[in-house]
């Protein structure tokens, strides 16, 4: 199903959460599609035929779920989703029953405050946290034991990976300070500057950074986000930085738009070295990018879709799904509903897109 | 690029340096701006000051007075509860939360502009019904009903990032005398201090001779436009004597550290020196607050630093005793949409907001107004800033229902003369 015979992605299927839709991931059976958002509920939509259908939410989150994760392997059924309340989760999302029964593990107060940042390891088997509280935090994915507790940034830490050997995991904060930890010592060995992508001005730090992720089996770190140039009505340049681990230096970057494209608020990479990227800019802007870091021109360039923010690459790795935000999200008045005069929040349209069969191959 | 309803100008406000700016407002000092004889010489008793915390561009509500955590509209943050009871304040606030009974909380404002250019100029004149006539900024009204204080300091100091200069047109038809005093950054204006090259003695003579010139050219002009000249030159003086307010060799590392080295901290330390000092009005402004885009992290960099120069603010006055006799007062010209849009902003709300004030016969511990669970609307009585106005007027010793500005021979009342005072907010 969904096959085309097109040199560019199309969109296949589209449909609608009402509430906005932060993050969002295939579970590896490539069967089941999980959103997170502002609603503080994990939502459940099973691919079926040429239809998302929404099934049963699961429940147990508060604030906004703005980080999730699948175990990489589709036997375990392991899903790890993290709140802005501090709350780190484990469950089976496959399970029928939304409440406690398919929940392995929860921590209440996994940080004090918004969890900025979730990642596995390359085995799926340490979950790494980061947040508002300035700790960065590796827990065992199967008991939730917290096995590491690494404080030593200045500022709220936006961003952490564990690098693919195991020995130690990468942090990154707002003011751009990334630190390289040591887990056996669990001290901070060196210091990466990424000072590019924080920007202080009437009294507000921008954090530009939104990703840290390793590719190339540790080769090289990539730290996507944004420059910040501007606070208030944040703008800047979204960028996505690749760093040569072995010296910390940048090795390249990838401008990805202008002060109006926003955030890169997701990517992934693809097998051919090309990414698919989505951002979030202001007003109303966003794009989803196909972009070879060796080609100058974007292979894809899709500007019909209003400030996404989340991509989520199917297993199959030819289907790719977006979140965006319904159109005229922006503006100062009340929207409200004609009928009832309820004040409106804004909502996210899904979109599947599907790559073309050859540029995949 | 700017946000399409805001345009750059709506950001900035003049920086007119202070002789140019007296200078091209000279016509308009003609128009007088008196108050009535008989209540000016009462108000000269009073010895109330004010401190107004100006957050331009309009700080969220949600993320800070007003949290509404777990809807919809209530964005990731938490809140917490406060000292007084039952009354939650957002997680980024957390030494103000300790400080609730302190001061207080009006939650049920509702005013009319969503624009920056027009609101800001509608908040801070207390949006008096359309006369025809353009009434003076806050700081500028009370510089004239109250007049300065002893100290013989500027009645009206505004310390602001960028620059600073005498700010005329805050004072609208009052004159140009009771402008702004703008500490730019903080500092004093450049070469305040007499060079080391002139002797005490020139510098005495130079002043004769330019008072002697000035003499000369009020007996030809209109005596407002000597008195401004002449008043820049006065305060100027008078600054000189207390230019120990600048020199940051005498801030402790303990107070710059309680206030924060930001520039809010520092302004708003500086602020408070400024009123120790007898200063009858002080506005420590901060800009930037006009987060239409990634709201929640420029949120979670601003409020603590609110919070911390705030709260710091709060426990000197305090324990100086001054809070008796200092209204303090946090705004902004409007809130921000419960609506989060896609930028992950929060966009322009004058429907339902809030403010905070403390001090100078302020009830504290007062919670007025209240929104709806999802913070949408205001439930029951609403406010307006004329009703603010009335209030803080009463609070620092002045009956707006009995005093009036004069325009001239035109009588103008003060505030919103279709409005009230908040009586629970007044002990």
């Amino acid at each position: 199903m969904f096959k085309t015979e097109t040199k560019t992605p199309q969109q296949v299927l589209a449909t609608q959460a009402d509430r906005q839709v932060a993050t969002a991931r295939f579970h590896p059976n490539g069967e089941l599609l999980v959103t997170g958002g502002y609603d503080g509920s994990l939502r459940r939509w099973r691919i079926e035929k040429e239809a998302l259908t929404e099934t049963e939410p699961i429940a147990g989150h508060n604030g906004w779920i703005e980080r999730i994760v699948f175990h990489p392997d589709s036997a375990t059924d392991i899903l790890v989703s993290s709140d802005s309340w501090g709350r780190l989760m484990v469950c089976h999302p496959s399970a029928e029953n939304s409440e406690s029964g398919q929940r392995l593990w929860k921590h209440d107060t996994a940080h004090d405050g918004r969890i900025h940042s979730l990642t596995l390891s390359a085995d799926g088997e340490q979950i790494i946290t980061a947040g508002q509280d300035r700790y960065v935090r590796v827990w065992e994915t199967k008991t939730g034991k917290r096995i590491h507790d690494l404080n030593d940034h200045d500022s709220e830490v936006m961003a952490a990976a564990m690098h693919p050997h195991g020995k130690s995991v990468v942090a990154g904060d707002v003011l751009g300070v990334v630190k390289e930890w040591d887990l056996q010592s669990r001290k901070c060995v060196r210091d990466l500057d990424l000072s590019r992508m924080h920007f202080y001005d009437r009294d507000q730090d921008v954090a530009g950074l939104k990703h840290l992720r390793f590719l190339d089996d540790g080769a090289t770190l990539v730290a996507a986000g944004m420059d910040p140039k501007r606070t208030g009505n944040v703008n800047g340049i979204p960028s996505l930085h690749f760093l040569d681990w072995k010296t910390g230096a940048i090795r390249e970057s990838l401008v990805v738009g202008d002060n109006a494209t926003g955030f890169v608020f997701d990517f992934e990479r693809l097998d051919d070295g090309s990414f698919l990227i989505v951002t979030s800019g202001t007003p109303g802007n966003g794009r989803v990018l196909w972009r070879h870091p060796d080609e100058d021109e974007f292979r894809f360039e899709f500007k019909k879709l209003s400030n996404c923010h989340a991509l989520a690459m199917h297993p199959d790795r030819h289907r790719f799904f977006v979140s965006a935000t319904n159109r005229n999200s922006q503006g100062n008045g009340a929207v409200r509903d004609k009928e009832t005069g309820a004040y409106l929040g804004n909502t996210s349209p899904l979109h599947l897109f599907e790559l073309p069969e050859e540029q995949v191959q | 690029m700017p946000h399409p309803r805001c345009q750059i100008a709506d950001h900035t406000l003049s920086r007119r340096r202070m002789l140019g700016a007296l200078a091209g407002t000279a016509g308009g000092l003609a128009c007088g701006g008196l108050l009535q004889p008989t209540f000016a010489k009462e108000l000269q008793k009073s010895d109330k000051q004010m401190l107004l915390v100006w957050l331009d561009g309009g700080m969220s509500q949600l993320e800070s007075w007003d949290p509404k955590p777990g809807t919809q509209f209530g964005g990731p943050y938490r809140s917490i509860p406060t000292s007084l009871p039952g009354v939650h304040l957002s997680e980024l606030m957390p030494r103000l939360a300790k400080q609730m009974h302190r001061f207080s909380l009006v939650r049920s404002m509702r005013t009319e502009d969503p624009n920056h250019s027009s609101g800001v100029g509608k908040i801070l004149r207390g949006h008096p019904k359309n006369r025809g006539v353009e009434y003076p900024f806050m700081g500028s009204a009370v510089a004239k009903l109250l007049g300065p204080t002893k100290s013989g300091l500027p009645p009206y100091v505004w310390v602001k990032p960028g620059n600073g200069g005498f700010i005329s047109k805050h004072a609208g038809f009052l004159g140009a005398k009771y402008g702004a005093f703008a500490l730019g950054n903080g500092k004093p204006p450049k070469n305040l201090v007499r060079l080391d090259s002139i002797t005490v003695e020139d510098d005495l003579a130079r002043n004769a001779l330019r008072e002697k010139f000035n003499r000369r050219y009020a007996k030809r002009h209109p005596p407002n436009n000597s008195e401004a000249h002449s008043y820049v030159y006065d305060v100027a003086q008078t600054l000189m004597k207390h230019s120990d307010l600048f020199d940051e060799a005498t801030l402790s590392d303990r107070d710059r550290d309680r206030y924060g080295r930001t520039d809010l901290g520092k302004h708003t330390l500086l602020g408070r020196r400024l009123i120790e000092a007898g200063v009858r009005f002080v506005q420590v402004q901060s800009y930037g607050w006009d987060t239409h885009g990634d709201n929640f992290n420029a949120h979670a960099s601003r409020v603590p630093k609110v919070d911390q120069a705030l709260s710091a603010l709060l426990e000197d006055l305090d324990e100086r005793g001054l809070s008796e006799r200092v209204l303090v007062v946090v705004m902004c010209e409007f809130g921000r949409t419960p609506r989060i849009n896609g930028s992950v902003g929060r966009d322009h709300w004058p429907n339902a907001w809030s403010l905070a004030m403390t001090g100078c016969g302020i009830r504290p511990g007062t919670v007025i107004g209240e929104t709806n669970a999802d913070g949408t609307d205001i439930v029951g009585e609403r406010y307006d800033i004329g009703a603010l106005f009335h209030t803080w007027y009463h609070a620092i010793g002045i009956d707006p229902t009995t005093t009036e500005f004069m325009n001239g021979t035109q009588p103008l009342p003060i505030a919103h003369d279709e409005m009230q005072p908040i009586r629970e907010l007044l002990s």
